[in-house]
């Protein structure tokens, strides 16, 4: 089933187009690498299917509805979560208020919750507390929980962010450079970390640099530079693939 | 359960202070410090929405300048018009601050800034309800209440208006505290720190900022027609910036990190220039040297003080 559709997807700045007619189709359930050299327009779009940036032309289609246009809070809604690189992260609050503070589209606030204190409030509460401990389990820094956003090492703060974007409950996880300043053994916990939110049923877009995490992860890549659509297929099509190696490599000059 | 004993001294405090201090000197202080607390509190509570509010004063006038005039123009009861004009400078904030809102760090400040600039020009040019800039003067006092024909308070003296501003700033510190304290203060928390996260995950940006905005507006408004009926005298420079300054000193000095903060910068603020009264010419630049001595060795605002007292044992002790 398709989850998330763009169609003609353009973005412009000034005279620079950053996206241009970009096609992408992810299908429920897949788990879906975006590459592409520096300044290829891949959190570009990111930001266009979130809705921080407004589209030029074309349309996303999110289960088949249109969301260009919509602000990023509609999007939320509508079941589509980013994580931020550089990591976005409440600092100042812990980890588990972090969480807490992401489930606002669960919480079901009433205006005058803060003046008629009520059972069923005390017991949303605790549900949603709940909640919160599983996210930090499934991500795994559950016992860090108590700690400041910001104290903690890096890799457990990417996977905050992670679980800042699941208390959403997202149809699909837009994770960009999830695996990004990591070493070998913090990228494998990251990978495991991310097969793990998959197996939950949630459909994922990963952006990533270090080919490893993308290759070992994905079912499908798709290979952007200049905004464009270059290549697609699974992991071994890519690497295969000559305009692929040519975008990361440069052009490969015979006669040298 | 702390925090429960301290609200219950402080009621305590509120209740007996104007039993034991009766002198209309230090009524008067006791009655301007609550209303600065009223103030400091709602220029904190804007600021808990990550906005710097730099016309904080505007919406003290408006809820001043409406009362007024619907007592004296429209014959209404002050009981009327004290909640209507905060309901009325709610509205205002609303319209002001739905196209404002969206500006962040100084622009904002500029923005509210001008509106209180501009909502003094409009009292000037319109003589016609506003009075000038000569103002409005012989606001009456608050009607008496009645109890059911059992007693009856008149507000002669200053210790019923003294009673009166107790009650309306401990209504606006458990309002705003618990609001705070709620899963809606909450999202004014996430908004404050990353408000490009707080979208992501859902939360919608203008709406809590324009319901975070209504609120404080709408408690300042209330102090504001209480001090209209107070003085009974109001124009358009007693809703100057200075005012504004005034809230936002008070809230830095006493700290913004919590609701007490405010409180107690205003109380100190409002208490320290009469005892620095004797001092005469040198009463402003003592002043302002407490002001500098705190923001740079407190820049938390002297709520820090006991953490930081706790922290210097702390390390006395490992060492």
């Amino acid at each position: 089933m398709l989850l998330l559709e763009t169609k003609k997807l353009t973005k412009q700045f000034g005279g620079l187009t950053a996206v241009n007619s970009l096609e992408l189709q992810i299908n429920q359930g897949e788990i879906v690498g975006l590459i592409g050299p520096n300044g290829a327009g891949k959190t570009t779009v990111f930001n266009l299917i979130t809705g921080f940036f407004l589209p030029s032309n074309g349309t996303i289609l999110l289960s088949g509805e249109r969301v260009e246009g919509l602000r990023p809070h509609n999007i939320a809604q509508k079941g589509c979560t980013r994580t931020f690189q550089p990591t976005k992260l409440f600092s100042g609050y812990s980890v588990i208020r972090n969480v807490l503070m992401a489930q606002h589209l669960y919480s079901r606030i009433h205006f005058w919750d803060p003046f008629v204190p009520s059972r069923s409030l005390r017991d949303r509460e605790n549900l949603l507390l709940k909640e919160v401990e599983s996210i930090l389990d499934l991500v795994g820094i559950s016992e860090q929980r108590n700690e400041q956003a910001q104290d903690l090492p890096h890799g457990h703060q990417q996977a905050l962010g992670i679980a800042i974007a699941l208390a959403t409950h997202p149809k699909l996880l837009l994770l960009d450079e999830p695996a990004t300043g990591m070493n070998p053994e913090e990228s494998f916990i990251m990978m495991e970390r991310i097969r793990k939110i998959a197996n939950t049923g949630i459909t994922i877009v990963i952006i990533e640099h270090d080919m490893k995490v993308i290759m070992n992860l994905c079912s499908r890549i798709i290979a952007i530079n200049y905004g464009k659509k270059i290549a697609e297929g699974t992991p071994k099509q890519i690497r295969e693939n000559p305009e692929v190696i040519q975008a990361y490599l440069g052009k490969n000059d015979v006669s040298a | 359960m702390r925090k429960s004993f301290f609200f219950l001294g402080l009621v305590i405090i509120l209740l007996v202070l104007p039993l034991i201090i009766r002198d209309p000197f230090y009524v008067d202080i006791m009655i301007m410090g609550a209303f600065n607390c009223i103030i400091a509190l709602t220029w904190r509570s804007i600021m808990q929405l990550g906005q710097f509010s730099f016309g904080h004063a505007a919406f003290v006038g408006i809820g001043g300048y409406a009362s007024a005039l619907m007592v004296m123009k429209l014959g209404l009861s002050f009981w009327v018009s004290l909640p209507v004009s905060g309901v009325i400078t709610a509205i205002l904030a609303l319209m002001i601050g739905l196209p404002t809102l969206r500006l962040k760090g100084m622009f904002f400040s500029i923005t509210t800034w001008s509106f209180n600039e501009i909502t003094r020009a409009i009292y000037v040019i319109f003589k016609k309800p506003f009075g000038g800039s000569t103002g409005i003067y012989g606001i009456p006092a608050p009607d008496p209440i009645n109890f059911l024909g059992l007693f009856e308070i008149r507000f002669a003296t200053k210790t019923e208006f003294c009673y009166l501003i107790f009650i309306l700033f401990l209504t606006t510190y458990i309002v705003l505290r618990r609001i705070e304290q709620s899963r809606i203060g909450m999202n004014f928390d996430a908004i404050r720190v990353d408000d490009d996260l707080a979208e992501s995950v859902g939360i919608n940006l203008m709406e809590y900022k324009c319901l975070g905005f209504a609120v404080a507006c709408f408690f300042a408004g209330v102090a504001g027609s209480f001090y209209a009926h107070y003085i009974s005298f109001i124009s358009p420079n007693s809703f100057e910036m200075a005012l504004s300054v005034n809230a936002i000193v008070y809230a830095m000095v006493g700290g913004i990190g919590s609701v007490l903060g405010p409180i107690v910068g205003a109380s100190i603020l409002t208490v320290i220039p009469i005892f620095l009264h004797s001092a005469g010419f040198f009463k402003m630049i003592f002043y302002a040297l407490f002001l500098l001595l705190i923001l740079l060795f407190l820049p938390e605002g002297l709520i820090s003080i006991p953490v930081r007292v706790q922290k210097i044992r702390q390390q006395f002790r490992i060492k």
